[in-house]
């Protein structure tokens, strides 16, 4: 998966937990890459994954909501770094109806060796729509977080509703609508 | 495990960072490198491409040449087929004046001494009744011995078939200049059913006497047009026509003013019952030397000449045949473009 998710997660940690703490966790962690992650890179999702899981005890939360803290987080990220795919949108669903056919498949394009979740919008009416999550990584928390994200960034009051089509979670309908 | 403390956790980030960076300048270098190679191969890509470009363009270009060649072959094997039948057709009639002539001075020979003798008869020097008896005697055996009745009809026989063949010659020179004629000389207003008539005329020695001719005319505005070519166009579809019919013929000559989406024009059919065009053969008859004619008796140069001159006048040509029931051609001279070549 692309270094800047990873990126993203250290700084993530830094922010919430202080270096200390997350040096601890790195050093605990004993990873390959050492955590020396850069945006550019690509590294293993798994490590992702474990480091969640370790953080989990020093965040005194579930794995869960982690992921779906570092979700929100992860948006932030990716939004100041690519700054030109929320630019002139002034809703969350103008945003999510360009997720598969532009964002994505431009990233896609880009960085041939990653493979982004198909994300499929479909909108049921004027504040209510479903998001058709798709990946082989199952990570439908951090997905949660990102779509939090995004109601944060457009100052948008989001009712999330989520729904697994299998048990393993690598496919999931989230059904989203605007408050207010 | 050591203790971390801010300083430890500082050190050991400022190791990370470390690691990443060397990481990302790495990978920055193998980056640059690949988009050097790639650059290269692009570089060279493109000059393999021009190279094929250049190629291709000589193919093209020896293609050109080779087409224009063809062209240039064709043309000459055109010319030269041009100038095989013209010169049979000319040969034959020259064939057959040469031989005439001959005849003719041989009997001139025979002629001479009865000349003389009825110069003689005639002459003022003889008085004696008893030698001009004797005279015209000689002279009546003299033209018995060399058959001078026969001799006189033969001359005059010979002498027609000389004329009719120098014709025949004139004939097909004036169709060959035809091709070549400057175009723009005899442009003029000319009477479309006066040039038929004429035509006719000029033909009268050819059409068969039990071939009929039957006018069915209009009133025309004049035409601008180029007055030789088009008679030279209308006497080769009437001597088609002539020549499609064994017995029983007519031929029907009828010229009609239209008007179509504004445009008036000038409609001239040429009709026969002669043999009519197998329905197949109508899309070659306006080739050049395609004729069903016997070898030595048309060049087939007739209908494609037809076509140049009406083309030239920007009218149109149609056929319309029925086997075994007879042939109608349809020239269409529109006055529209006729006008404006006027103005030029
Ligand atoms: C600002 C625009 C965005 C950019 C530039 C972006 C880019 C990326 C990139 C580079 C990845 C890593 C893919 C890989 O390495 O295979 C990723 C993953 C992901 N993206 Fe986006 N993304 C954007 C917006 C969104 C939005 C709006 C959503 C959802 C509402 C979303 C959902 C996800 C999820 C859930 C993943 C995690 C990987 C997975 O589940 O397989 N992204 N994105
Ligand atoms: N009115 C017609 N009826 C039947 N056949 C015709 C008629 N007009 C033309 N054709 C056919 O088209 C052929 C080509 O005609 P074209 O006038 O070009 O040449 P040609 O008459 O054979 O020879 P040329 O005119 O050079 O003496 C003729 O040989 C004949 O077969
Ligand atoms: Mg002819």
């Amino acid at each position: 998966m692309k270094g800047i998710v990873f990126t993203s997660f250290i700084s993530f940690l830094e922010n919430e937990l202080g270096l200390i703490e997350t040096e601890s966790i790195i050093i605990k962690a004993d990873l390959n890459s050492a955590c020396a992650y850069t945006t550019v890179g690509s590294y293993d999702f798994k490590e992702l994954l474990h480091l969640i899981l370790l953080s989990s005890q020093s965040f005194k939360i579930t794995p869960k909501h982690v992921s779906q803290r570092f979700g929100s987080y992860l948006f932030t990220t990716l939004t100041s770094s690519s700054p030109q795919y929320v630019k002139n949108k002034h809703s969350c669903f103008e945003l999510f109806e360009t997720i598969n056919n532009v964002i994505h498949m431009e990233v896609k394009s880009i960085y041939p060796e990653t493979t982004p979740p198909r994300v499929h919008f479909k909108r049921i009416s004027s504040s209510a729509a479903t998001l058709h999550y798709q990946s082989h990584r199952c990570l439908g928390d951090v997905m949660y977080g990102v779509i939090e994200g995004a109601g944060n960034y457009f100052n948008e009051k989001l009712l999330i509703e989520r729904n697994r089509l299998n048990k393993k979670g690598s496919e999931e309908v989230f059904t989203v609508i605007i408050l207010q | 495990m050591i203790k971390m403390t801010n300083s430890t956790a500082l050190a050991a980030k400022l190791v990370r960072e470390q690691i990443a960076r060397k990481q990302a300048e790495t990978l920055l270098e193998e980056k640059s490198l690949a988009l050097f190679k790639a650059n290269q191969e692009l570089h060279n890509r493109a000059l393999e491409l021009a190279d094929q470009n250049q190629q291709l363009k000589l193919k093209v270009e020896e293609l050109d040449h080779t087409h224009a060649e063809l062209a240039q072959s064709e043309k000459m094997a055109a010319i030269g087929m041009l100038v095989a039948s013209v010169a049979h057709e000319i040969n034959n009639p020259i064939g057959f004046i040469t031989s005439n002539l001959e005849l003719l001075s041989e009997y001139r020979k025979h002629c001479d001494g009865i000349l003389k003798l009825q110069e003689e008869i005639t002459s003022r020097h003889i008085t004696s009744d008893q030698t001009r008896v004797e005279l015209i005697q000689r002279l009546d055996n003299m033209k018995k011995e060399v058959d001078f009745d026969y001799i006189q009809d033969e001359t005059a026989s010979l002498l027609e078939d000389c004329c009719l063949g120098a014709n025949r010659i004139r004939n097909i020179v004036t169709d060959l200049m035809s091709f070549t004629h400057a175009k723009d000389l005899d442009w003029q207003l000319i009477d479309v059913n006066e040039l038929l008539q004429k035509t006719v005329k000029l033909a009268f020695n050819e059409i068969k006497f039990q071939t009929d001719i039957r006018w069915d005319l209009a009133n025309l505005d004049f035409i601008y047009a180029s007055g030789g070519r088009l008679g030279q166009a209308f006497l080769n579809l009437l001597m088609n026509a002539v020549h499609s019919i064994e017995h029983d013929g007519l031929i029907i000559l009828r010229t009609r003013m239209i008007e179509e989406k504004g445009e008036k024009s000038v409609v001239i059919d040429i009709s026969d019952n002669g043999h009519g065009i197998p329905e197949k053969d109508l899309a070659l008859i306006f080739e050049p030397f395609y004729t069903t004619k016997k070898k030595g008796k048309g060049t087939g140069l007739g209908l494609h000449m037809v076509e140049h001159v009406v083309q030239d006048h920007s009218g149109k040509i149609e056929v319309k045949s029925t086997l075994d029931k007879g042939t109608r051609f349809r020239v269409t001279l529109p006055y529209k473009d006729i006008n404006r070549m006027q103005l030029n």
